[in-house]
């Protein structure tokens, strides 16, 4: 049920986003793209939590913003520094994402079995 | 395994709703400007761009050299086929000049015509010398006249006129009295330019040689 939610809502945002597109600055499209991984690793994260009777809204919640606000930094601290962190919360949280949809895949799996 | 702090039912699929929406409204703006910013410049490492201008500047720099030079080349082929066409008319112009003086071509147009006649009767006949004839050929070709023949026989520049005997030889051409004077050219003043007093037609009336000068248009000689 929370992955169709989930599919749901992400479907209705990008539809409205379709047709109400939010104006991003180039300059900061590279952060909005870090803060939306972070978001994306956070929702896999609380279907996975979910799945697993593990989830916390309010931990979901934090992490969401946390993660999004941190990666969205981290990025913008390493163009400051001339430093290529951006790379380090990708790898991170594309990583985790993998690591999130393999696990949801086998509580799935395993639910079906 | 027990649920931490779990949130009702509702509360979780309105949290997961509320997250999933957001991060979904923002997908298609952040791809749009993705895309945008790959047509661009924009996306692109600043040490790259300035390869890229350096190269397109030093490509600027070949081209307006190459520019000047094709300029300079069409400037010259241009300068070069006007002075051709100029020279190949000019040359076309001394071509059809010369093929007149040299008898090349038949030519025919206004002119005039001098019948000569010697008197042969009486106590002293008169007869033609080489002088006059000269001196009558010289005024024609000093009046204007472009072409001249005589009996028939076409003048060149280096025709070579003179009695021999009781005959006129016209380089290697002998002729006979009387003598048929034709000549194409400016045809009054041809004919003024033989009134002239104390001119050769006064100078062969005197030796009582007559001469009879009649305006003839056209006038053809044969090459």
């Amino acid at each position: 049920m929370v992955g169709f939610v989930t599919v749901c809502g992400l479907v209705l945002g990008i539809i409205v986003g379709i047709f109400r597109p939010v104006h991003i600055p180039a300059v900061y499209s590279k952060y909005v793209g870090l803060a939306l991984l972070a978001g994306m690793d956070s929702i896999l994260g609380g279907i996975k939590g979910y799945l697993k009777d593990t989830f916390d809204a309010t931990v979901f919640f934090s992490g969401f913003l946390i993660n999004s606000l941190v990666a969205a930094l981290l990025g913008y601290l390493g163009d400051q520094l001339g430093i290529d962190l951006y790379l380090a919360a990708v790898v991170v949280f594309g990583s985790r994402m993998y690591q999130n949809i393999a696990i949801i895949r086998r509580v799935l799996l395993k639910k079906e079995a | 395994m027990k649920r931490a702090g779990r949130a009702p039912w509702q509360s979780t699929m309105l949290i997961f709703s509320l997250i999933s929406f957001f991060v979904g409204f923002f997908l298609p703006g952040q791809a749009r400007v993705v895309r945008e910013m790959k047509q661009t410049y924009q996306s692109q490492d600043p040490k790259d761009l300035i390869r890229v201008i350096r190269d397109l500047q030093q490509r600027k720099q070949d081209l307006l050299v190459e520019e000047t030079d094709v300029s300079w080349k069409v400037t010259q082929y241009l300068r070069s086929s006007d002075d051709t066409a100029a020279q190949v008319r000019q040359l076309q112009q001394e071509a059809a000049m010369l093929k007149q003086r040299t008898g090349a071509v038949p030519l025919a147009g206004p002119g005039i015509r001098i019948t000569i006649r010697e008197q042969s009767s009486g106590a002293s006949p008169s007869m033609l010398a080489d002088e006059d004839l000269l001196l009558l050929l010289n005024d024609l070709w000093a009046s204007g006249a472009e072409v001249i023949s005589l009996n028939g026989i076409r003048l060149s520049d280096s025709s070579s006129v003179y009695r021999a005997g009781l005959n006129v030889r016209v380089d290697e051409e002998v002729t006979q009295m009387p003598l048929v004077v034709d000549a194409i050219g400016d045809t009054e003043n041809m004919f003024k330019g033989l009134q002239i007093p104390g001119g050769v037609l006064d100078l062969l009336n005197l030796r009582r040689i007559g001469a009879i000068v009649q305006k003839v248009n056209p006038l053809r000689i044969s090459d």
